[in-house]
Order: structure tokens, then sequence, then C-alpha cells
């Protein structure tokens, strides 16, 4: 059961892209000042930390050395200052960058997410919404912590370590050679280590990734898991994954735990070296001990810079790669664009619908219309009907341009829907899809959808027309009764009236209804129907649905298959053409007194 | 439903016991460091003060050679220690992990109705990492600290007692303030924690539904409510900054403190006599030494803190159990042939609000097993919620269900899910193969079986379309099905069980009439054995069946054959009129 392709997640690049940094020099830009202030708070903090060790040397080759109680007084408070001024301004420090990476995130994930927004529905069905989801959450929190612990106090520890090694030249170049001795070889060791370390990491990362898409897909389908009595087999997928993990995190702390452990190893060495070739030089009157003392110090504070700045490889080696997927995201093109508002539009359309040999894949040359041409008037309602897959969806889809046509044009009042304005076209046209998808909020927030400033008695008024206003009654909270997540807590019947709701009160000039009467019972279907007539007039409609009950109303009839409009006429006149739709009619009636109906599923002979 | 949890340091404890011999392994070896790691500013003072008397360079150099050498045996205790107990961590967090899945398999729906998904993934995930650095990097450093101070404390009040006394005067005063911040940014992490999955989940929502917000032009709006929380986020997050960088600050000034003390006072006493030029080096080296444990103090104390707050997290998870009463039922069930029993049966969703209507009241019912009842109703009428109950998806409040004579409370829920298949009205298949989704109950089904299965639900007709057949991939990496695909699949994975009872939750809804008709021609034989409970918001799919039971509001409002509710006239009648009613319209 392992999945076929490889996640991007676990695709792990370089280090440092000068691109992917140049580009996203954009959004840092604007926080300039803050990022001076935190680096010239950072001169400080070294300053301060660099002058201590300094001090000591003073103290012990002169006041000690002379015996001079007032002269360590003095230097007592030098350091107390050096002491202040380091805390000060190391808070100053930490504050500003965080403000500066929280500015930034900001700034990015708004734009991300709206450029999200913006792209075409055929992105979304190419993209998982849980992979478009880490863009806005992980990857963006990826690049804070690329401020938070990273840009500043990477150029502080190298800034640090050049004005170490000057400070250790200026003091005694002969020693300062005998403390960098080491060096090289710290840098070989971690050179050799790091590619492991890396490969160990992303080892990690793409099995973490596993378990947590397994987790995800089993919280979703806990309930069918339970009925069907998968838990002992799914625990031990689990498990193979978890222990997967495991390992390779345990192989990852081999390296990291010895990486550490050797840094600290050359940073004793060089003490041992230099307290012995320190050593020979005081004997010879050549150092101080002052001097040696101070050269300790600053080695000590040489090489915790140097593991630091290893383990920010691993953090803006993330960052680019979080950086990466966030530009290519942003790189996405809508191919559904809105048309700079030209031409003055009548605030409200009349309704009428034209599709001129349309022509529609949702993938390559697959093509799921062809050459539909159909025409609907202002008020007129048109039944689509047709079997599953006969593309009666995806007019309606192309119809409030969730997808483009590959030829031909579909036109509302005689314009082509790419010439209007997208926020226009779909002002006007109201749908309901098939899924009834609601927001977590209340169920007047639902209805309200479509314009969140809509008065309460509207909200209640379309309700009563769509008669969901019987079971919102019913609930102790009414109109204000907290709708889950995806309308969680309601049936579905209760989410499709709600849906109906929402796409009455929207008010469209063009009304389109996918699938809508699918699962609703007969008696709550019919009311609907009821409520749809009134609240049908003066609005051009195109119903959708397998039930032809929901339909028989209509003014004209079109019949689908495979993707062409193959029968079009009123109820009466396609019947007696005795083609496709009265064959449709005939399996939707199986109790039809010619006997030529479908067997329902209780028929007689099935049941006993 | 809920149990008290039990300590959340005995969770912590019983980990501890359990890796033990890792822990006081790794605990041995931290001993063995930390004398190492503070022998070196001693052998440093020797090779000072060796310097300071003009002793022979040979003197200094065997010091340098010790230092040398301690330096090597330290990196390599060091990595065995980390390995250890680092090692334990992942290994306790593996133990977690594996624990907390298997918990969840067993919380029942009402848990899954009240958790979203994305707040049970962020404790699977993010609480899982804050309890990996509380055994791992946290137990560690706890160790350290403790050691460091415990061997760092006597060789410095060895070297000079009262200057040790001075030194470590400001300790207590800033350790106070210390534990008083990293309260607070605990209490601020959690904050910042919560609007980040807040966030994930306004943003999960605008993207799942998006075709909603195109079509109602309301991405500006949802874009606004997102950059809302963002802000908010933002706001919790410099918040969290501010305690963070004062905790810093707060514990760097510790140490300084510190060798501030020492210099003054120190100095004076090297002056005096007391203490020697190499015994205030080696003095200045053990404070620097107790500085880096001491500032990981506050930071170790917010790991703790964190961890706990994870493991607190955990435990509200745990202290769910499944209300199935079903699932304390320890043992083999009786053989069922599938006669349902309702009496007096009345349910409410857990957790529903005060004063909501029972979803079922009074329902009383007698299912012979082998017949097919069609179950009518309106939209929330309860159909939905009795055929679950049957498959105990939820416990029984009041009145009872009898399979065969038998409580259902009192059959083991495993036993009686393998003799009750379901087919729920919104499908759900997992990204695995089309066979594997099928074999979801019958993991060792042979491949012929799944094959039959796959013929009677009519899956094999769409096989030509299918790049690997059965074998194909669904879901987000592999092929998208349709409505009526997914639903025959989900059908044949209830027919695999080949159960006594069989439960179709008007399980063909987005099935086009063709295919159903050959579907229902196949299954024809099936149901003839088994009882089939058919809810449907047809009138016409149940006029058949052997018994009619309509529901209104969670009652019984009749219950008959068609004939029979057709003569008295009631609900049923009046839906089925109306359905010839629409009928005689079309024929006009």
């Amino acid at each position: 059961m392992s999945p076929p392709a490889e996640a991007e997640e676990e695709v792990l690049g370089k280090a440092y892209d000068a691109r992917l940094v140049r580009r996203s020099l954009g959004d840092v830009a604007p926080e300039w000042r803050l990022i001076a202030l935190s680096v010239v708070l950072m001169f400080v903090v070294m300053g301060a930390q660099l002058a201590q060790p300094y001090l000591f040397k003073l103290l012990i080759d002169g006041p000690i050395l002379r015996g001079d109680r007032r002269g360590i007084t003095i230097l007592a408070l030098a350091y107390a200052v050096a002491l202040a001024f380091e805390l000060v301004a190391r808070y100053g420090q930490l504050y500003a960058m965080e403000l500066t990476g929280q500015n930034v995130i900001l700034r990015l994930r708004d734009r991300v997410f709206r450029h999200l927004l913006s792209l075409d529905s055929s992105f979304f069905d190419r993209h998982a919404v849980g992979r478009l989801m880490t863009r806005v959450t992980t990857d963006i929190e990826s690049l804070a912590d690329l401020f938070t612990s990273g840009v500043v106090s990477l150029l502080g520890d190298s800034v640090k370590l050049l004005a170490i090694v000057a400070i250790l030249l200026w003091l005694d170049w002969r020693l300062a050679c005998v403390a960098f001795a080491l060096t090289p070889l710290l840098f070989l060791l971690s050179a050799m280590l790091r590619g492991r370390i890396r490969r160990a990491y992303r080892d990690v990362r793409r099995r973490i990734a596993r378990i947590n898409a397994y987790l995800q897909e089993s919280i979703s389908g806990m309930l069918l898991l339970q009925l069907f009595r998968h838990e002992d087999v799914s625990t031990r997928e689990f498990d193979s994954l978890n222990s997967d993990h495991r390992d390779a995190e345990l192989r990852s702390i081999v390296y990291e735990s010895s990486f550490s452990a050797m840094i600290e190893l050359v940073g004793n060495v060089a003490i041992a070296l230099m307290i012995w070739y320190g050593g020979g030089q005081m004997l010879r009157g050549a150092l101080t001990l002052g001097t040696l003392v101070a050269f300790l110090e600053y080695t000590s504070r040489f090489f915790g810079p140097i593991r630091d700045l290893s383990g920010f490889y691993a953090v803006l080696q993330a960052a680019m790669a979080s950086l990466e997927r966030i530009f290519a995201l942003l790189d996405e093109r809508p191919t559904v664009i809105s048309p700079p508002a030209g031409v003055s539009l009548p605030a409200r359309a009349s309704g009428r619908i034209e599709f001129d040999r349309v022509r529609f894949a949702y993938r390559g040359n697959d093509d799921v219309l062809h050459d539909v041409s159909l025409r609907a008037d202002p008020g007129e309602r048109v039944a689509i009907v047709g079997a599953t897959g006969s593309g009666k969806t995806t007019l309606t889809r192309l119809l409030v341009r969730l997808y483009d046509v590959r030829s031909g044009a579909i036109r509302v009042d005689g314009r082509d829907v790419r010439a209007l304005p997208l926020s226009y076209l779909r002002r006007q046209v109201g749908v309901v899809l098939q899924d009834h998808f609601l927001f977590a909020g209340s169920i007047a927030s639902n209805i309200a959808f479509g314009d969140p400033s809509m008065t309460r008695e509207r909200i209640e008024e379309v309700a009563r027309a769509v008669n969901a206003s019987e079971f919102v009654d019913r609930l102790p909270a009414g109109f204000a009764a907290a709708v889950r997540e995806r309308g969680g807590n309601l049936s579905v019947g209760q989410k499709q009236l709600l849906s109906f709701a929402r796409a009455l009160a929207y008010n469209p000039a063009i009304l389109v209804l996918d699938e809508a009467t699918s699962s609703v019972d007969s008696e709550t279907e019919l009311l609907i129907q009821e409520a749809l007539e009134r609240l049908l007039a003066g609005r051009t409609s195109l119903v959708i649905a397998h039930r032809l009950s929901t339909i028989v109303g209509a003014d004209r009839i079109l019949v689908m298959h495979h993707g062409r409009i193959v029968e079009e006429g009123t109820h009466r006149a396609l019947l007696e053409k005795r083609g496709i739709y009265h064959r449709l009619y005939q399996l939707q009636f199986g109790l039809d007194r010619s006997g030529s109906g479908r067997p329902t599923i209780a028929s007689p002979e099935v049941a006993t | 439903m809920r149990r008290p949890g039990p300590e959340r340091v005995s969770l912590i404890l019983r980990y501890l016991r359990t890796y033990r011999r890792v822990f006081i392994l790794g605990f041995l070896c931290l001993v063995a460091t930390n004398g190492l790691t503070l022998s070196i500013p001693w052998l440093l003072k020797e090779a000072i003060d060796a310097l300071g008397r003009g002793e022979p360079l040979r003197r200094v150099a065997s010091l340098a050679l010790a230092i040398l050498l301690t330096a090597a045996l330290l990196a390599a205790i060091r990595t065995r220690s980390r390995l250890f107990i680092l090692g334990a961590s992942r290994r306790i967090v593996y133990d977690i992990r594996n624990e907390l899945y298997a918990h969840l398999l067993t919380l029942p729906a009402s848990f899954y109705a009240r958790r979203r998904t994305g707040d049970i993934m962020s404790r699977a995930v993010n609480d899982l990492l804050l309890i990996r650095s509380l055994f791992g990097p946290g137990m560690l450093s706890v160790m350290n600290i403790a050691l460091v101070y415990a061997a760092g404390l006597p060789l410095m009040a060895k070297l000079d007692a009262r200057l040790t006394l001075v030194a470590l005067l400001p300790y207590p005063f800033l350790l106070a303030g210390v534990f008083h911040v990293s309260r607070r940014i605990h209490q601020r992490s959690n904050a910042a924690q919560e609007q980040l999955a807040e966030l994930s989940n306004a943003a999960q929502e605008t993207l799942s539904g998006i075709n909603m917000v195109k079509a109602f032009v309301r991405e500006a709006g949802q874009a606004d409510r997102f950059g809302d929380r963002s802000r908010e986020y933002r706001r919790c997050s410099l918040l969290l900054a501010r305690s963070r960088g004062l905790i810093v600050s707060l514990m760097r000034g510790l140490g300084g403190l510190s060798t501030l003390a020492a210099i003054w006072v120190g100095g004076r006493h090297v002056i005096a006599g007391t203490l020697s030029k190499g015994g205030l080096v080696a003095f200045l080296s053990y404070l620097a030494l107790l500085a880096d444990p001491t500032v990981m103090m506050g930071w170790v104390l917010g790991v703790f803190q964190r961890g706990l707050g994870a493991i607190r997290r955990l435990e509200e998870i745990w202290a769910f159990e499944s209300d199935l009463p079903g699932d304390r039922v320890k043992g083999s069930g009786p053989d069922l042939r599938g006669a349902i029993t309702f009496r007096g049966l009345d349910f409410t969703y857990p957790g529903s609000d005060e004063g909501t209507r029972p979803a079922l009241s009074g329902v009383t019912l007698d299912i012979p097993a082998g017949t097919t009842v069609g179950v009518v109703g309106r939209v929330g009428s309860g159909k939905t919620t009795l055929l679950q109950l049957v498959a105990a998806v939820y416990p029984v409040d009041h009145g009872t269900i009898l399979i065969d004579g038998h409580d259902l409370g009192a059959l083991p829920t495993g036993h009686l899910r393998r003799r009750v298949a379901v087919v729920p009205q919104e499908t759900f298949l997992f990204s695995r193969t089309i066979a594997e989704n099928i074999a979801l109950g019958a993991t060792t089904a042979s491949r012929e079986r799944i094959e039959e299965v796959a013929r009677l639900a009519q899956i094999t007709r769409d096989l030509p379309d299918l790049p690997q057949g059965l074998d194909t991939f669904v879901g987000e990496r592999g092929v998208t099905l349709s409505g009526g695909q997914r639903q025959r699949v989900a059908l044949a994975r209830a027919l695999l069980l080949d159960p006594p009872i069989l439960i179709l939750d008007d399980a063909l809804s987005s099935i086009d009439a063709d295919t159903e008709d050959a579907i229902l021609a196949g299954l024809r034989g099936v149901m003839r054995r088994r009882t089939t409970l058919l809810v449907s918001h047809r009138v016409s799919t149940v006029l058949g069946a052997d018994r009619i039971v309509v529901l209104e509001d969670g009652r019984v409002a009749e219950s008959g054959t068609a004939s029979e509710l057709l003569a008295r006239n009631g609900p049923f009648a009046r839906m089925h009129r109306q359905q010839q009613i629409e009928k005689e319209l079309e024929t006009l």
C-alpha cells in the first residue's frame, strides 16, 4: 500500500539558492529599518561580549599583578556596563528579529493565500488540499525560523568569528596560529558528516510525512475502519510506518551526537595546544598570563558559533526548500483570468445563456463535451438530463468559468463570458453544487454567504421559501445555531436545504441547480420545487438531476449523452419521440403501467 | 465516557521505568562526562600556577597532554550519553504514537463528531514532538544540570568558599524571575499554538470549499477572514517572543552577575593571597561551565512545561473511551441469523444541545431474519440514525435493540460488525488500490472473491477505463473515481463480508440507472439470504420490500407491507400519491 509517487515534501535541495533569495528580498525589503536596527543591536551585543575576555586580561595583567584594589573595582564596573549593554541589546535584537520575521511571513502568507484563491478549479483538481495547506502553514513557518534563529545570527556568528580571529591575531599572532591550527580539520570533519546528517534528516522527514498522511486518512475514515473491523491490520500498517521512522531517527542521532562531541573535542584540543605552546612562550617571557587567559576565553567563544553555523545550515536548507515550494505556487498562473472591466454592464443581467459549439476536456484531449450548443432565454427553465458522466455538471462549471472552454464560446446576454469580469459573471449566476459545502459559522452566516451584510429578515424569508426554516426553528439556537466545519453536524438533507437557501439569498439572474435533488425524500423535494417555482420567477435556470421528477415542470429539456446534447424538447414531445429520454424516464418510474420499468431493489421476486 | 486521566507525571515515570536501563546508562555516561569536563579547568589551573611558579615546560606539557587525553575520552563518552538518552526519547515517542493510534481506533463516532481532524492531527504531530523534546534534550539537560552543579559547586568551594557564596548570590533571585517568566512563556506558547490551529482550520475550510467561494465571489471576504486569523497569530507570536527574549536576557544576566562578583571579590582575594591566579582562572572557567546549564534551565523548564502540556492534551484523548457497551464485552459472540428487534428505542446524539429533539423516540419494530425492510421518511426523520444504531456506531440510550434475541450491547462490537455490513450514505475510499479498498473488511480475501464482488457491484464494467484494473490506485495520488464508481466500490466492500445483515443507506444515489439495474439484478440472490435494511428517499424503491417503515420526526409513523400502508391512507400513501401525481402530470 505504498503510494506510487514520492511526495514533493520529500525533495530537499541546496541550502542556498541565489535566485530564491533574490526573489524573497521583495518581501523582506519593507522591513529594512527593523533589520538595520537588529544588525546594529547585534554589533552592540557582540562588542559587549567580546570586551569581556579582554577585561579579564586587563584584570590579571594589571590590578591583580599590582595589587590595585581600586583598579579591580573600575574593571568590575566596566564589566557591569558591558554586561548591561549586552543584555538590553540582546533583548532588543531578539524582539526586532522576531518582529521582522512575523511581519514578513504575515505579508507572504496573505499573498500566498490570496494567490491560491485566485487559481483555477483545475489547479485544485491537481493539488490535494492538505498539500496546499502546508504551503500557508508549515512552509511559511520555516521561513519564520529562518528569521528568528537565522539570518541575523548567521551574520552575527560570522562577524563574531572574524572579530575573534582578528583580536587573537592582534594579541599574539603566533599563539593565534596555534589556536586555529585545528580549524581546517573541523571544517573537513563537518563537511564529511554534513552530507550524512542531511540524508538522515531527509529520511526522517520523508517517513514522518508518510505517518502523518496515513494518520490523517485513518482519522477521516475512522468509522469505516471500525465498521469493517480493519483495526488490527491498520495497527500493523501504522506500526511498520512508525518503526521505519524511529529507525531513521535513531540513525540521525548517531551523526548528530558525534558531530557535536567532535566540535567540543576540537575546542579542548585547542586549549591543550595553547597551554603547551603558550606555556613555552611564557617561560621565555614572550607572553603574559593575562594574554593566555584571554586567549583561552576567546577560543571558548570561537567554537560555539561554528556549531551554531552548522545548525543554521539545516534551518537554511529547510527554508530554501519551503521558499522553492512557495514560489512555485506563486508562479502558478490562473488560466481563467478576469478581463478588465471595460464596457459598462447592467447591474443585473437579463439572463440569456448561450453555449456555442463548446468543447471541453479536464485533461489533455480527453473531451467530455463535444460541440455542445444550447440556448436559454431570460426566465426560461431548462432541464438537463442524462446519465452520470454525460457532462451535465461540466456545463454548469463552464458557465461560471470555474474552467474555460477548449473551443467554442459561452455567452451570457450575448457577451462571451470570457469578456465579462469574473466577479460580475459569478454575481449573475447562482449555483447549488453537488456537495452542498457549508462553512463553519452559523446557519445565518451560511445563508448570507454571498452577502454578509444581509438582514436577518431576508435570511429568514429565504429560509422559509426553501422550507429550511422548519428544521432551523427546531434547533435551540435557531438561525444562530453553529454550523460545524463542512456542516458536519447537519444531515445531508439539511445541508442541502441550507445550500438552497444560500443560492436563493444570493438572488442571481441565473440559477444553476446541480444534482440538487438526489438525496432529498420526495416530500421535501416537492416542497422545494414549490419554493423554486416561486423564486425562479424572472430567473433563467439550468436544472440538472438524475431524477426526472424535479425537472418535469421545465420549459425545455435537454438530454445529454456522452458529452453531446442528443435530444431537446418538452417533456411530452421527448416522451413521444421514444428515444433516450423515454428510456431514462421508464427507468426512473419503474412502476409504470407499461410494465417496461426497471426492477426496483425491493421488487417482490428480489425480497422473497 | 470520560474517566479520570492518570496523572501526567505518571506517564513520564512509566516511560522512565520502561527505559530505565538506557536512562541509567545514559546517566552514568553523563557522570563520567561531567567529571571529565570539570577536570579540564582544574588541569588548566595546575598548568597556569605551574607557569606562574616558573616550573619547567615538561611539567606544563604533561598537563597539556592530560587535557588532550581527557578531551578525547570526553568526546567518546559524551557521544554515548547522547545516544542512550536521545535514543530512548525516540523509542518512547514511537511507543506513544503507536499507543495513540491504537487508542484512536477504539474511539467511537461521538468522539470524532466533536473533534476536528486538524485538532487530532496536531496532537499527534506537534504534541509528540514536544514530548520527544521532554524525554530527549529535556532529560539530558536536567541530568546534566544536576551533575554540573553537584560536581562544580564543591570544586568551586574548594578553591574559594567565600567567593563561591558571593558569586552564587544572584542565582536565587534571578531564578525566581526566570520561573515566573517561563510560566508566562508556557501560556503564551499555548495561545500561539491554538491560533496556528485556527489559522490552519480557516485555510483548510476555504480551500476545500474553493468552488463555493468562487461561485459566490467570496475570495476577498475569505482572504480577509484568513488575514484576521493570521494577524492574531502574529500578535500571539510576538507576545511569546517578548517573554522568550526576556528569559534569554535574564539567564545571560545571571551568568554575567556571577562573573562580575568573581572579578570583584576574586580579584581582591588574589591580591590578599587567599586565591592563586590559576585558581581565579579555574573559578571563572567553572562559572562558565555552570553558566551554560543555568541558561539551559529556563529552556529546560520551557521544554518540560510544553511537554507536560502536550501530555495533558494527549491524555484528554486518552481519557475518552468507547461509549459502546459492546466494546467492553469479552469473548466471542453467538452466531447470528439477523432477526432485529427494536423495543421502545429513544436516541439523542451525544453532545447535542439541551432541548434538541431526539433523533429517535419510541421506535418499536420486529424484523425477522432474512427479510428486506425499506425505511422511508423525510430529511432528518432518523433513517440514518436507526441504521447506525444497528451497526453499533452509537450506543443505545433508552430502549433496546435485540439481534436474534441478544441485546445489542451484550454482543462484542467486533463480532457484531463482522455480521453487519454497511454501505453508508457518504462514500469514503482510502488512498489505496480499488482491490484493497474492497478488501477493507477482509484483508485475507482471495483475489477470486474480490473479483466476484466487484462483478456483483458492477465495477468490472469500468475496468477498461482504469489503468491497472482493480489494482488502480485511488485518491490523492491516484485516479479520481466518479461518485457512482465510488459507491460501487463501497457496495463491493460490504458484499465481500457476506454478512447476515446488510445495510444500504441510500447507497446507490449517485449510480446511473442502467448500472443500478444491473447491480440490483445481481443482488437478488444475495439479498434473498440475508436481512436487508434499505433506506431510500424514493418510495418506488421500497415498494416491493417485505415491510416498509415510515419515520417521521424520529418516530415510526407507520409500518407494514406496501399494500397495507397504501390501504391505510397514511403518510406513506401520501408520499406515494405525490409521486403518482408527478407521474400523471408528466403524461398530460
